[in-house]
């Protein structure tokens, strides 16, 4: 277990695992607003359960998890199921470099929320299949499954060159 | 094959104009969470309940969204794949792992975060029939005795925590035990004064989930939380034998079965069942399955709504801990994905016997085999 931490040093761990948490929160949710509040919860969290951290090594990998886990029960409810639902973007809809930024935030927002946090973590977070289930509480088939059906989905929003076919049980 | 999609995101990221961090208001909350345990603990006190220490070690999954509860970065330790047992060897990790109970005869297994909990004894029955002796097999296959002896009970197991609950009689009264089976040591012992009739046992069935302990008595289902000591009712769920997974169970109102979230009512599954029709749901409460016919099952994720089919019936199957289906046939281990519905045959060659008195007896992990 890590060594307790006074407000002044956890301070410093927030400043130092904000950024990253915020993006990747942002890339699972697609809302600042909300983004912030889970990062928010989930360092809360962290500082409420800090002797659950075996070393302050593991501090920022043990925020990630609480944060994934955090969205995954967020997603669990019906009202964020009501409250954001998929958008479905026309066929086509998608215009000039399929690469450009702004594609790749409307491709993500065509995926179930659940879907679109496997991408994160496993294609910008580098997490295993093993990681991701275990974040988000889910089996590792779900989260191959999920990833086949999410690369499909984006496949047709963004091209073959940006979401080849692939199957969801590479990248371990 | 994916790096496009990496740079990507990854371009995106860093495109952010990240707000600067809350910190103090960050620390604030999480002093407000801390406090709240301190809290939740002296109110027990009060209530001059038996509540020995407050150590958690809960698994993934179990985490309140108040983060009362926090989370082990571990994740859960009864591991992955198919848990079985064969006479007195444990087969755990998809068959790959094995360790043995020194007793007579395995009556069942839980799957806890802290591992494997087994009940084992003179015999391989679950009613009745002599002491039930508890063992707790961690990943590393090392077994652990567990204090804890019970007789003519039915426990109940959250798989996301490490406790093991029950209720026994003392005095004439009914008495909630929560034991952490990690450390081996009582947590919590709470009075339910008006548990007065129940069925066949020697004390009221329970079902654990999160804090709530579910007591299974003939007039109404009592709910106790263990961490304050508060005894309540719930309709949620019918009196009686409590069926609780993962904070779920299933109702039946004509010809409709339903999946519920006992705390709150809300019903998050519908299956037009018929009247014999049966809905079963996975250790956690994720999937439920339902036999069509005799022929095939569906297996719903019970939060998506999707559904896959996999051949044969319910009662075929067991749960492995990570919410997928699997069967030991001859000799062989299937597995099926919950997921994608597609079953595959593993290489490990289960043998014919496995000790004890009933050598040949087979048992899926965390399944029921009370009467």
């Amino acid at each position: 277990m890590a060594s307790p931490l006074t407000d002044d040093e956890f301070t410093e761990f927030v400043h130092a695992t904000w950024p990253g948490l915020y993006r990747t929160a942002y890339l699972m949710l697609g809302d600042h607003q909300l983004a912030e509040d889970l990062v928010q919860t989930a360092l809360a969290k962290t500082y409420a359960s800090w002797r659950k951290v075996k070393e302050p090594a593991a501090a920022p990998s043990y925020a990630r998890v609480v944060l994934a886990n955090t969205a995954a029960s967020w997603f669990r409810r019906r009202s964020w199921r009501n409250e954001h639902p998929t958008e479905q973007l026309p066929e086509g809809a998608v215009h000039g470099d399929p690469s450009t930024r702004p594609a790749v935030v409307d491709a993500l927002r065509t995926l179930a929320p659940r879907q679109r946090a496997v991408i994160v973590l496993r294609y910008y977070d580098d997490l295993s299949v093993r990681e991701v289930a275990t974040a988000l509480g889910i089996s590792e088939g779900t989260v191959k499954s999920q990833t086949s059906d999410a690369l499909a989905r984006l496949r047709t929003q963004l091209g073959d060159a940006v979401a080849p076919q692939t199957l969801g049980a590479t990248h371990d | 094959m994916t790096e496009r999609l990496s740079t990507l995101l990854r371009e995106e990221a860093s495109a952010l104009d990240v707000p600067p961090p809350p910190a103090g208001a960050v620390v604030a909350r999480g002093r407000g969470l801390r406090r709240r345990h301190r809290i939740g603990s002296a109110a027990a006190g009060l209530a001059l309940v038996t509540i020995v220490g407050t150590g958690l070690a809960i698994g993934l999954g179990g985490m309140g969204d108040d983060g009362s509860d926090a989370v082990d970065p571990a994740g859960p330790s009864t591991g992955h794949g198919a848990v079985f047992t064969l006479g007195t060897t444990v087969f755990y990790d998809g068959g790959t792992k094995t360790a043995t109970i020194d007793d007579q005869a395995i009556k069942s297994t839980y799957y806890t975060s802290a591992g494997l909990l087994v009940r084992h004894g003179d015999n391989n029955y679950s009613d009745g029939s002599g002491p039930q002796r508890f063992s707790l097999v961690t990943e590393d296959g090392t077994v652990h005795p567990v204090s804890v002896v019970t007789e003519d009970v039915v426990p109940g197991i959250d798989p996301a925590q490490p406790y093991l609950a029950y209720a026994e009689v003392v005095d004439g009264e009914v008495q909630v035990v929560v034991h952490d089976v990690s450390t081996d040591q009582e947590v919590a012992r709470v009075p339910v004064p008006d548990a007065k009739k129940w069925g066949g046992w020697s004390a009221p069935p329970v079902a654990l989930s999160g804090d709530t302990v579910y007591v299974g008595t003939d007039d109404v289902e009592r709910t106790v939380d263990w961490r304050t000591g508060e005894i309540g009712t719930t309709d949620a769920i019918g009196p009686g034998y409590p069926d609780v997974s993962g904070g779920r169970a299933v109702q039946q109102t004509g010809d409709q079965m339903t999946v519920v979230d006992v705390a709150t009512g809300e019903v998050l599954l519908t299956v037009d069942a018929g009247r014999t029709g049966y809905l079963q749901l996975s250790p956690d409460g994720r999937f439920a399955s339902y036999d069509v016919d005799n022929k095939s099952v569906d297996v719903y994720d019970v939060d998506a709504g999707t559904k896959v089919t996999l051949d044969g019936q319910s009662g075929d199957y067991g749960w492995s801990p990570d919410g997928d289906l699997f069967q030991v046939k001859g000799r062989q281990l299937i597995t099926c994905s919950t997921s994608s519905g597609e079953c595959t045959t593993s290489d490990v060659t289960i043998p014919e016997k496995g000790g004890g008195v009933a050598p040949d007896d087979l048992r899926y992990g965390n399944h029921t085999y009370e009467s």
